[in-house]
């Protein structure tokens, strides 16, 4: 009974610490972007489209570019991976592997791929394309391998998720493989996919250091795939060591990150919402 | 009750101020290789001291240093006016910056002109300059980056570089870039030339410490170390050491120059 009520009052303690220490994660976040608001006017950060301090605080060069590299990442990831995942679960030949290798894949750090891309794409997509290869294109193929084990292994849960007796019931009544993947799993598993669509989405949107590396942080609206532009999270980390603590030009960066907090939030509602609609 | 007590206590305040035994030094990274060199000499004389050198740039080396949570704070960049009052600036080494440029790229030497025009984005290919076809990709520093200032006020008369071009975070990120990328050219520290990027040479000029003496290479900055106005023993006898005359020759051997003399303490 005694070390009931301690066990409960260590838990609760740390539940506490965990939230006090979010909260002030955030709060520090929004008081150093209230000082930012205080100065530039908020109509003129949002709608913004140019970024050249301190005359212009747009965050449309950012948010375009981040949103750019997420849906290309995505666009690129959602096919193989979707593909890779019903064939695991399909009880493939060398599934366990593949799912293993996943695995893996999902474990490598965001620089080592980061350089492996300053190494081996860029170059490559720079000869393709006549330039220097950096751009949301070089950060969206990146992103597409870095978010597909997440995908996959997420889809790989929510199809393991339709009980087995449909797959078998509609087997049983003549139905044809490709019959039973359109017709009963993914329909059943839809919501479930769409929810690791949405976690991956938020994986690639947070991501920094891989993106950093090939996206050329160029503070403009993307003006195509090859050409320099910035992210939310590649700006932030290149100008931060930089920017005079204190100063608009650093303040600003808060800005941008609770823009960054708030998509977050956004991704994870909608994925949770799914999930649980799905789920029942 | 205790657990609630200690729990949140332990792990987040344990904060440590700057100490009599403990040297803490952060701030621009083109400073690093310097202090750490330092740092080895000086804890050769103070053994009990330890030193501990950490990058992050300029800014973070300056805001630290005013908040009290390091002791010295690197900068290669002028604290912006009126931003943390009564830090003292005491220069430590002449840093020459080179520009740099991809092998591929068959240019030996480029004049003012050619430079301002470069970075300011007004020539968009090599063709003019060398006769090759290839894209000019500019690559540099962040926009309140140490580095960069010194190339707009130096070379560029104060012009801005364009904001078109790729931006990374580190010297060392620079000269893999520019390593990498054909038709790219870039800039950063001298002490961290090699032989994947090829230095180009300033109206006639080649980087040379030399040059750089007689005046004849405008590319260099001045790396300070900043302090609070009265510094601690410790601190006072680790700026004595860096600046001393005995330490000069590994001055030079990471490629920075003493400062020039006469230049006292900057900005305060």
């Amino acid at each position: 009974m005694r070390a009931d009520r301690w066990a409960a009052r260590v838990f609760l303690a740390a539940a506490v610490l965990a939230v006090a220490v979010l909260g002030g994660g955030v709060f520090f976040l929004a008081e150093r972007a209230a000082v930012f608001f205080s100065q530039v006017p908020a109509a003129r950060f949002f709608l913004g489209e140019v970024w050249a301090p301190p005359a212009a605080y747009g965050l449309l060069p950012f948010l375009g570019g981040s949103l750019l590299v997420t849906f290309l990442a995505l666009g690129l990831a959602f096919f193989p991976g979707l593909a890779t995942a019903l064939y695991i679960t399909g009880g493939g030949k060398g599934g366990r592997l593949l799912r293993l290798g996943l695995e893996v894949l999902g474990g490598i750090p965001a620089v080592v791929l980061g350089w492996l891309a300053l190494g081996e794409i860029l170059p490559f997509l720079g000869s393709l394309t006549g330039t220097g290869g950096f751009g949301p294109g070089a950060a969206g193929i990146i992103l597409a391998v870095m978010v597909l084990p997440t995908f996959a292994l997420l889809a790989i849960r929510a199809l393991e998720k339709v009980p087995s007796v449909y797959r078998e019931a509609a087997l049983a009544l003549g139905a044809k493989p490709w019959t039973v993947l359109r017709g009963v799993v993914l329909p059943l598993a839809w919501e479930g996919i769409r929810s690791a669509l949405i976690l991956a989405a938020t994986r690639a949107l947070g991501e920094t250091m891989a993106v950093q590396v090939v996206v050329g942080n160029a503070p403009v609206v993307p003006a195509g795939l090859f050409v320099p532009a910035a992210t939310l999270t590649s700006w932030i980390a290149t100008e931060m060591g930089h920017a005079p603590y204190g100063t608009p030009a650093a303040d600003s960066l808060f800005a941008l990150g609770l823009v960054l907090l708030g998509l977050a939030l956004v991704g994870a509602h909608l994925a949770r919402g799914k999930e649980s609609g799905a789920g029942g | 009750m205790l657990t609630l007590c200690l729990m949140p206590g332990m792990f987040f305040f344990t904060a440590c101020g700057p100490s009599g035994l403990r040297l803490a030094i952060s701030g621009s990274t083109a400073l690093m290789p310097l202090a750490r060199a330092a740092a080895a000499s000086f804890g050769r004389v103070h053994p009990d001291v330890s030193v501990q050198v950490t990058g992050g740039g300029s800014f973070v080396g300056l805001y630290q240093v005013w908040s009290k949570a390091v002791d010295i704070g690197m900068a290669d960049a002028v604290p912006p006016p009126g931003k943390y009052p009564g830090l003292v600036g005491w220069p430590v080494a002449v840093i020459p910056y080179c520009l740099v440029v991809n092998p591929d790229v068959a240019v030996a030497s480029l004049t003012r002109w050619q430079v301002a025009e470069i970075f300011s984005g007004r020539v968009r290919d090599w063709r003019s300059i060398s006769g090759q076809g290839l894209p000019v990709v500019v690559v540099g520093r962040a926009s309140s980056s140490g580095s960069r200032l010194v190339l707009e006020e130096r070379l560029l008369n104060g012009g801005k570089v364009v904001p078109r071009g790729v931006t990374l975070p580190s010297s060392g990120a620079v000269r893999a870039a520019v390593a990498a990328t054909p038709g790219a050219i870039g800039y950063l520290e001298a002490g961290r030339l090699n032989s994947t990027v090829r230095a180009v040479a300033l109206g006639g000029v080649p980087f040379s410490a030399s040059a750089v003496g007689d005046g004849k290479y405008a590319f260099w900055g001045m790396g300070r170390f900043y302090t609070l106005r009265s510094p601690g023993p410790v601190v006072r006898a680790f700026l004595a050491l860096i600046r001393g005359r005995d330490f000069r020759p590994e001055l030079r051997r990471l490629g920075y120059l003493p400062p020039v003399d006469g230049e006292e303490s900057g900005a305060g």
